[in-house]
């Protein structure tokens, strides 16, 4: 490191603060360490001990050596400063926010949201025996993408001689008619139920008998019709005939809206256009056209997605490497209540005493980053408000009940990839707060009418998977949820017991 | 004074607190002793142990009030070679669904949008461990579930691994009059054939049965006595058949309405696509209150084997039997008149299948 001169000095803006860490390592050791307050759903109290807690880098055999850890570097360090305006294009004009980022890399292997794509195409754990081939991923995407066009095509040259805005033009005039006859069920069903309730409260209250004639089973009447003696039997008798002119009238309804749903144009019913349009709209985007092109939607972004699966083979195919990650782990016993359920002699489930069970646990991830991460805070009127997107990666996630074992018994999930974005500043900032009762409060506006369009443009997507799922030696094979926003959220914390 | 320390809580409460600068509006004043003597603090998170069969289980309990409006491209567990016979289908994974969705929008496509949202309170993940034949305590399964769920849930639903019962309900006269227009009968040539008479006998009866996931053909819910996987279909089962609350006609419907291994019952489909399932309702749609109209016992889980995971529905102790792989529950729960299905649709939507309810605002009504 060198110092600066003054006109060197005069270009710095003090705009934040970049650090890293080269050459380090963690372990408990012989340290003991206790978490305790924490109860059963019963009050029951139940400690954890942890017995050992690691971070060091990635290769270090689950802490057993000593591996240096790096975490960042002079040129992807970890940043925190204020932002605004063109360093944080989502924030509201005029906003300004404190700002945490992970290490960003722009090369293919290191950003984790390319890597962590081509990761879960690809299935198994690069470099291991039977995976060293890095083009798996691409076969993987490309037997995908041709199935999402199979469909798209099949359904363009259905509709090829309709025209799609025509298609749609005829299901938005059927759907008029459903919508009407939707509603007429909605009152028939509430009419329904009303004279259930009616024809519930009239039984009761009808007597045991009338003349010559017993009560009779619950819906029917007594034989005595019109002209029996009791007003309450009477009354019940009328209240079983208005049930079944109501039953009568739903059914007359339900008919009536499926007959709607059937409405046939172009050789094909409303249910199956509608099915098809809507397919069509999620697999290439809106139809703006008769003919129309599939530009957005996704089929394209499968096609992106092959785009950066593509490169990241390509890069590791020619010798390309990442920057390597952290290994971190623990390993604690849980003291806890433990109720014991058991079949009895006569085959029924009974629960049994409740003891205090020791259970060993223990979680490792091995080649742990967080590259291209990022944290926006700020205040307003509303409160604490914010954006974040969090960008996980993990060769291996390992899971365990078992001290002296392998990874045969445990729970195994390669691949890991956490894409996880919660908030978009300007239309969707992810609002914090305590409430009077102690309790936490976390809110994502709902998606209107007003913004919906750059809503779905703008408010990221995320996406969890694991490559491969191994639980006490049985692989259970990939695991996914692709595509997920969250259009409206509303949590609160409540305490528990309840 | 008493005082308990939680210390996940009592973190997340700091963080929270100390990042609220703008948020305080009100002024801040010291608590006497008699009043912080009131404070026990709160439990944000509680475990539970408990053991059954030979399995322990370690469940984590987040208490929470959850209401969410989430639209998801693909749900796929389970995704890997399956061959057994009781395989029934040649999907991929054990669970499928494209353009899934929770919750629903009134209105989509005008200003009057609104959020419908789906309710979810107290989420948890459970751990299920075993010790094997060589006394190694291995793990063999992973779950989370909810306490409680409410609202619509949507998707291509191409393949489903699991529980999923549900109640068909209708008029007899829905299902005479579906049976006339497939066999092309009107209302005389209908009093000459045997399954639309017995309809026709049956008037506007309201008929109804309990329908599961099926294996599309014959309404098996099991091969070889071994529960099915896969399954693309969802139905009457095979040997079960419709019912009603006529006491003069319950008699009848086993021989007129049952699924005698054909997937019909009085010549109807008795074995629907799940692929027409694109929207349910889980929970009571009649009950807006979450504690009374709330699906309970609602879960997902990855094991290695049949794991019975506690059925946390279940007021008499039982237990969920599950198989290896992805499997998901949405079985019901109580008994009689007290019976919550995780959904109820009418005959009409099973015949002609349930419309996807929309789940984004605007001309998209999924995959936004």
């Amino acid at each position: 490191m060198e110092a600066l001169d003054d006109r060197e000095l005069g270009e710095v803006s003090g705009a934040g603060v970049g650090f890293f860490l080269d050459d380090f390592f963690y372990d408990q050791g012989s340290a003991s360490a206790q978490v305790s307050g924490l109860k059963d759903s019963q009050g029951n109290a139940l400690t954890i001990d942890l017995e050992r807690a690691y971070i060091k880098g990635d290769g270090s055999q689950r802490g057993a050596l000593d591996t240096p850890a790096q975490v960042g570097t002079p040129l992807h360090p970890f940043t925190l400063k204020v932002v605004s305006g063109a360093a944080a294009p989502t924030l509201p004009s005029g906003t300004q926010a404190l700002q945490l980022t992970t290490p960003t890399w722009d090369d293919p292997l290191n950003d984790t949201h390319q890597y962590g794509l081509w990761s879960f195409y690809q299935g198994c754990l690069y470099g291991e025996a039977g995976c060293t081939d890095p083009t798996l991923a691409q076969g993987a995407i490309d037997t995908e993408l041709g199935g999402l066009e199979t469909t798209r095509d099949a359904l363009l040259a259905r509709y090829q001689s309709v025209g799609f805005l025509t298609l749609k033009s005829g299901i938005d005039q059927d759907m008029l008619v459903v919508e009407q006859r939707r509603a007429q069920v909605a009152t028939e069903t509430a009419d329904v139920q009303g004279a259930y309730g009616t024809m519930e409260t009239r039984y009761a209250a009808a007597p045991a008998w009338d003349g010559l004639y017993r009560k009779p089973a619950f819906g029917e009447k007594y034989g005595c019709g019109n002209v029996c003696l009791t007003s309450a039997a009477r009354a019940y008798n009328t209240s079983v005939d208005s049930y079944q002119t109501q039953l009568d009238e739903l059914a007359a309804a339900q008919k009536a809206l499926g007959e709607a749903w059937s409405a046939e144009r172009d050789g094909y019913s409303l249910n199956q256009r509608a099915t098809d349009y809507d397919e069509f709209s999620s697999l290439c985007g809106v139809p703006t056209a008769e003919s129309p092109t599939c530009v957005v939607g996704r089929i394209q972004k499968t096609k992106d997605n092959r785009t950066s699966v593509v490169l990241v083979a390509t890069t590791l195919q020619n010798g390309g490497t990442r920057f390597k990650g952290l290994d971190v782990g623990v390993e604690a016993t849980f003291s806890l209540p433990s109720t014991a359920y058991s079949v009895d002699g006569n085959g029924n489930i009974i629960k049994g005493a409740t003891t205090t069970r020791s259970d060993f646990f223990s979680i490792n991830l091995e080649g742990f980053t967080l590259n291209g991460a990022y944290l926006h805070l700020w205040g307003d009127s509303a409160g604490l408000q914010g954006e974040a997107s969090l960008q996980m990666y993990a060769d291996k996630l390992v899971i365990g009940g078992c001290r002296n074992c392998t990874d045969a018994n445990r729970a195994v999930a390669k691949n890991l990839y956490f894409d996880i974005n919660l908030g978009q500043a300007s239309l969707q900032p992810l609002s914090f707060s305590v409430l009077s009762d102690g309790e936490l409060r976390l809110s994502l506006p709902s998606v209107t009418w007003s913004n919906h369009q750059a809503f779905y443009q703008q408010v990221p997507k995320s996406n969890i998977s694991i490559g491969n799922l191994n639980l006490g030696g049985v692989d259970l094979g990939s695991q996914v949820v692709r595509g997920m926003r969250v259009d409206y959220l509303e949590m609160r914390t409540v305490n528990l017991p309840r | 004074m008493r005082s308990t320390c939680h210390p996940l809580k009592s973190l997340l409460t700091l963080l929270c607190g100390s990042l609220f600068v703008c948020a305080a509006q009100a002024e801040l004043k010291p608590m006497a002793d008699s009043e912080l003597a009131e404070i026990t603090g709160q439990a944000l998170v509680t475990l539970d142990g408990l053991t059954y069969g030979g399995f322990e289980y370690t469940r984590v309990n987040l208490g929470a009030e959850i209401d969410l409006l989430t639209n998801i491209d693909e749900l796929r567990l389970g995704n890997y070679s399956r061959s057994q016979p009781n395989t029934v289908s040649d999907q991929p994974a054990d669970i499928l669904i494209n353009n899934f969705a929770l919750g629903r929008v009134d209105n989509a496509n005008s200003s009057n949008a609104s959020v419908v949202p789906f309710q979810v309170r107290d989420p948890y993940l459970e751990f299920a461990f075993k010790v094997n034949g060589q006394g190694i305590r291995e793990v063999a399964g992973i779950r989370v579930g909810f306490g409680r769920a409410r609202g619509d849930l949507s998707g291509d639903i191409h393949s489903l691994t699991g529980n999923m019962q549900g109640l068909v309900t209708g008029s007899a006269s829905t299902a005479r009059e579906y049976y006339m227009q497939q066999n092309n009968l009107n209302g005389f040539t209908c009093i000459f054939n045997f399954d639309c008479l017995a309809l026709s006998l049956a008037g506007n009866s309201e008929i109804f049965s309990e329908i599961q996931l099926v294996k599309n053909g014959t309404g098996d819910t099991a091969v070889n006595g071994q529960p099915i996987n896969r399954a693309t279909h969802i139905g009457v089962p095979n040997g079960a058949s419709f019912h009603t609350d006529n006491a003069a006609l319950e008699p009848l419907l086993p021989a007129i309405a049952s699924n005698n291994g054909d997937c019909t019952a009085s010549g109807l489909p008795a074995c629907f696509p799940l692929l027409n399932y694109k929207s349910i309702f889980v929970g009571d749609p009649t009950q807006a209150d979450l504690s009374i109209g709330g699906a309970q016992g609602v879960f997902f889980s990855l094991q290695n084997q049949n794991v019975p995971w506690q059925d946390l529905a279940s007021t008499t102790n039982q237990f969920v039997a599950t198989q290896s792989g992805a499997f998901a529950n949405f079985a019901k729960s109580g008994e009689g008149a007290n019976t919550i299905y995780p959904f109820i649709v009418s005959l009409y939507e099973a015949l002609n299948g349930a419309a996807r309810v929309p789940t984004c605002i605007g001309d998209v009504a999924k995959g936004c």
